[in-house]
């Protein structure tokens, strides 16, 4: 079965605060980059896609996608923990395998752990690129039934700010 | 880390749902909470007038301000900033508001229509992702 690797980080943040026993669950598919905690410096790396690993095993053997995806996905999971570390959160780090959309994946593990939150990254798709692509912050936003966060990524950010400006000007 | 927090509604009960946690982030933070409402009109019509989308748009206004002036009474730093836009435009002026006043996250409540309802009818909270400055935190209808 050819697994679609999710990784997700949970954090205890008191820092938060806005429920006594706050958890938040950011929720990341293993071909996105984190970055809902801040770390603008955390770098973009040629990290492993599904899409090329799909390439490189063209026809191969399915099992060693599968070893090859939830190897991603924990170093993924293990970033974002580190992220949340970083900024004073308790993190740790889980990933899981789930034959369903990144987003019912995300969403069925947040219930799993009776998350309060799911704080997920935007990556600022639109147009035809959403619509064939797909939007994971949409889907997880359409399907919750607890608070998600969104969360801009400095570039995302930057480019609207940009295109803003230029909208005024 | 929430000095400015923009609660944007639309006078529904799922967006009453999303002010439960505006509040309490920027009660936690002492910051600021910034209520924005958007009069959404419809196109011109032949004669060249607009309508609110809603027809009880009347209610709607007073119904927020009641519930400015509620959270004032009740201490917190809160302040009402409404507009006007043209219907499926709310996201634009809302993101702009969050733009112009330096917001750390904007709340809104969500509807949570089906795939088929938000492709006819449109996401507010989905068209403000697209546009946001900042961090956009999304309360569903059936949260707890």
């Amino acid at each position: 079965m050819l697994r679609i690797g999710t990784h997700v980080a949970r954090a205890s943040p008191d820092s938060v605060g806005f429920r006594s026993d706050p958890r938040l669950l950011p929720g990341l598919p293993a071909n996105q980059e984190p970055g809902p905690f801040g770390d603008h410096n955390w770098k973009r790396r040629d990290g492993p896609d599904l899409l090329r690993r799909l390439t490189r095993f063209k026809g191969g053997d399915v099992d060693e996608i599968d070893q090859a995806t939830r190897r991603s996905a924990q170093e993924r999971a293990d970033e974002g923990a580190r992220l949340a570390h970083d900024v004073g959160l308790q993190a740790r780090a889980a990933t899981c395998s789930q034959a369903t959309t990144t987003a019912r994946a995300i969403l069925r593990h947040a219930d799993e752990i009776g998350a309060n939150a799911v704080v997920m990254e935007s990556r600022g798709l639109t147009g035809l690129k959403e619509l064939l692509i797909g939007s994971v912050s949409h889907e997880v936003i359409q399907h919750a039934d607890r608070t998600v966060i969104v969360v801009p990524s400095p570039e995302v950010a930057a480019h609207r700010a940009k295109a803003f400006h230029e909208e005024v000007e | 880390m929430f000095d400015k927090v923009i609660w944007a509604t639309d006078g529904s009960d799922s967006a009453d749902k999303a002010l439960q946690f505006a509040r309490e982030l920027a009660e936690h933070a002492g910051g600021e909470l910034i209520v924005v409402h958007c009069n959404e009109l419809t196109f011109p019509g032949k004669g060249g007038g607009r309508l609110p989308v809603h027809a009880n748009e009347d209610e709607l206004r007073q119904k927020i301000e009641r519930q400015v002036s509620d959270l004032s009474g009740d201490g917190l730093r809160a302040t009402f900033q409404a507009g006007t836009a043209t219907v499926g435009e709310a996201a634009r002026m809302i993101a702009d508001a969050a733009r112009d006043a330096g917001a750390d996250v904007i709340v809104v409540g969500s509807h949570g229509h089906s795939a088929l309802g938000e492709l006819l009818i449109g996401g507010g909270a989905h068209r403000l992702l697209h546009r946001a400055p900042c961090p956009v935190l999304v309360v569903p209808a059936t949260a707890n």
